[in-house]
Formats: structure tokens, sequence, C-alpha cells
């Protein structure tokens, strides 16, 4: 693999879009090194050559992408999805990791944080501290699936910048039910009592994907509408 | 005609015939990518960037009618320099009695149209 080090920022966020293209397309590792070191070692003596990097750069990586895979006979083994397609699938893989994240949470971070955090005299600040981690952890989880999932999207990174805010935002306000529900449960680690608050938190998680998915799909029908 | 009309109408004019113009720049002098679209802009070709020449060159390269050898840069880095193969050579030549007999079949047909239209007229 080239040294990298020597190319101006540009143009090495640009390689690296070009490269995430070949990615999301499913191109196989072995094509997209080859295809990618040859093209790095092009552009770095094309740019000792004297070559604007602007110039170098002026194509979408996108579009760039994909015309060289073809050119190269390297085909994609998957179309790029559809808008709808995507926002499915973020929804899916935002509660898939919030599911991951509860069960997580009811089985380490909760009885963790109840040995570590429990406290009868200050009864409800050790609560409420208790339940944010639980929060947090579920939406880290949430966050994390979709941003590992759509690592090589640049569209799904656009659509996860709404979600991500919404899924914190909807999150903390989560805490002050769940906590309530807990309070009259008196505060049960039952299965069923951790079930029903952490079915509190995932609905108020999906609402946020679902805010978030709106927000992103109105944003980018205004963008194109007034491209 | 906007201008996005007659950008987009020369850009599908160029595309039967961009990899001839490639491939006549290399036979006059073997180079490396980007030298091609500073050669390309030369001729008026100001809106066929890099971005356009690379992949074609690499088509060009799996076609055959490409070679590419490494030449190293003085103190700089490696450049791949490409020259026409065998196979390039006698595929340009017929590229250029192609183009050259279909340009001369529109011109013909151009030039007749507006005399058929007066007589109409």
């Amino acid at each position: 693999m080239p040294d990298d080090s020597a190319l101006p920022p540009e143009v090495l966020e640009w390689l690296e879009q070009v490269d995430a293209r070949w990615r999301a397309c499913g191109l196989d590792m072995t094509t997209r090194s080859a295809l990618g070191a040859e093209l790095a070692e092009d552009v770095r003596a094309a740019l000792a050559g004297g070559a604007q990097a602007s110039d170098l750069v002026a194509e979408r990586p996108e579009t760039f992408a994909d015309q060289l895979a073809s050119a190269a006979g390297a085909h994609p083994a998957r179309p790029v999805a559809s808008v709808d397609a995507t926002m499915k699938a973020v929804v899916v893989t935002g509660m898939f990791g919030a599911v991951i994240g509860g069960f997580l949470t009811w089985v380490f971070v909760l009885p963790g944080m109840v040995e570590l955090a429990y406290s009868d005299t200050h009864f409800a600040a050790s609560a409420a501290l208790i339940y944010l981690v639980c929060g947090l952890v579920v939406v880290a989880s949430c966050l994390g699936a979709i941003g590992f999932r759509f690592r090589d999207d640049p569209r799904t990174r656009r659509v996860v910048k709404f979600i991500a805010p919404a899924i914190i935002g909807f999150g903390l306000l989560s805490i002050g039910p769940a906590v309530g529900l807990a309070w009259l449960l008196n505060y049960s680690t039952s299965a069923a009592g951790v079930v029903l608050v952490g079915g509190v938190v995932l609905a108020f998680v999906a609402t946020g994907i679902y805010v978030g998915q709106r927000l992103a799909s109105r944003t980018g029908q205004g963008a194109s509408s007034s491209a | 005609m906007t201008a996005g009309d007659a950008s987009e109408r020369e850009s599908l004019l160029l595309k039967g015939a961009l990899d001839m113009c490639v491939l006549t720049l290399l036979q006059r002098e073997p180079m490396h990518a980007y030298a091609i679209t500073q050669r390309l802009a030369d001729h008026g070709f100001e809106q066929t960037g890099y971005g356009t020449v690379y992949p074609l060159v690499t088509r060009l390269r799996r076609s055959g009618l490409l070679d590419q050898r490494a030449e190293s840069g003085q103190g700089g880095p490696t450049r791949q320099v490409l020259s026409l193969t065998t196979e390039g050579q006698s595929t340009l030549a017929r590229w250029h009695k192609q183009w050259h007999d279909t340009v001369s079949r529109v011109d013909r047909l151009l030039e007749t149209h507006p005399k058929e239209s007066r007589h109409a007229g």
C-alpha cells in the first residue's frame, strides 16, 4: 500500500470517498486495494508534475469510482440502495442496535450500576443516574449499529447526522417516564419490570429515529428541489 | 440553447471520439494520465478533466490498446507513462479512417439539407 501521508487533505478525502463508494457497492478488498493504490500513485505523480489538487478531485467521487470500476472490469456486487430502502435499513438497524443495547443493559449495566450507584439516602438522584447510564448505553448501541453498518455510505451518513441528535434527545426525554414507571414498579429488577421500562426507552428511541429520518428526508427534498 | 445544454451536447459528441483523441496524443508522445488532460486542454477540451481521462486510459489499457510502464521521477514519485501497443496503433488507424468516413457523410448531409430546404420553400 502506498504512503498517502504526502497527499493534500482534499485529495486524501476524495480518495477515501472513492474507496468508500467501492466498499458500499461491494467491490472485494483485493480489487479495491489494487485500484486504489494505482490511483493514489498516479495522483501523487500528477501532483509532483505540477497538477493542482482541485483539478484532480473535480469529478464527483461516486461518479469517478463507478466509471473507474467499470473501466477496470470490476463490477459491483450489489447496487446502491434507493433512498426509501436506505431509510428503512437505518430504522431496522437502529432498532436492532437498541435491542442489543437493552439486553446488555439488563444483563450487565443495570446490576452493575445498582451495585455501584444505588444509595438509600440519595434515592432519587441515584435512581436517575442509574437510568441515565442505562439509557445512554441503549442510545450508544443504537447509534453504533447505524454508524457501523453505513460507515461507507456518504448519503446515509448525512441521514445519521439528523438521526443521532434526535435519538439522543428522545433518549434523554425517556429518562423521566422510565424512572417514573420504575418507581411505580417499586424499582423491580425482574424480567417483566425491566422489559416494561426498557420498552419505554425503546419507544422513545424509535420515535427519535422516526423524527430524525423525517427531518433528513424533508431537508434532502428541499436540497433537491432547490438544486 | 443554454450553456449547460451546449456543454452536454459537446460531451455527447465527444463521447465517441475521446478515446481516439487520447490514442492520437499518445501516438505522438508517451505520457502520463494528467499530461493527457493538459494536452486536451491545449486543444480546447478544457472540460475533459482527470476524472474523465483516468478511467478512460484504464479501459484502454484493459483493452490492450495501451501499455503502461513505470518511469522514475527526478526526485519525485514514480510516474506511470502510457504508450500505444501495436494493437493500439492498428486500432487507431482504423478509428481514424472510420472517423473521416463518418464526418464526410455527416458533412455531405449538412451541406445538402439547406439546398433542399430552399427548393422546398
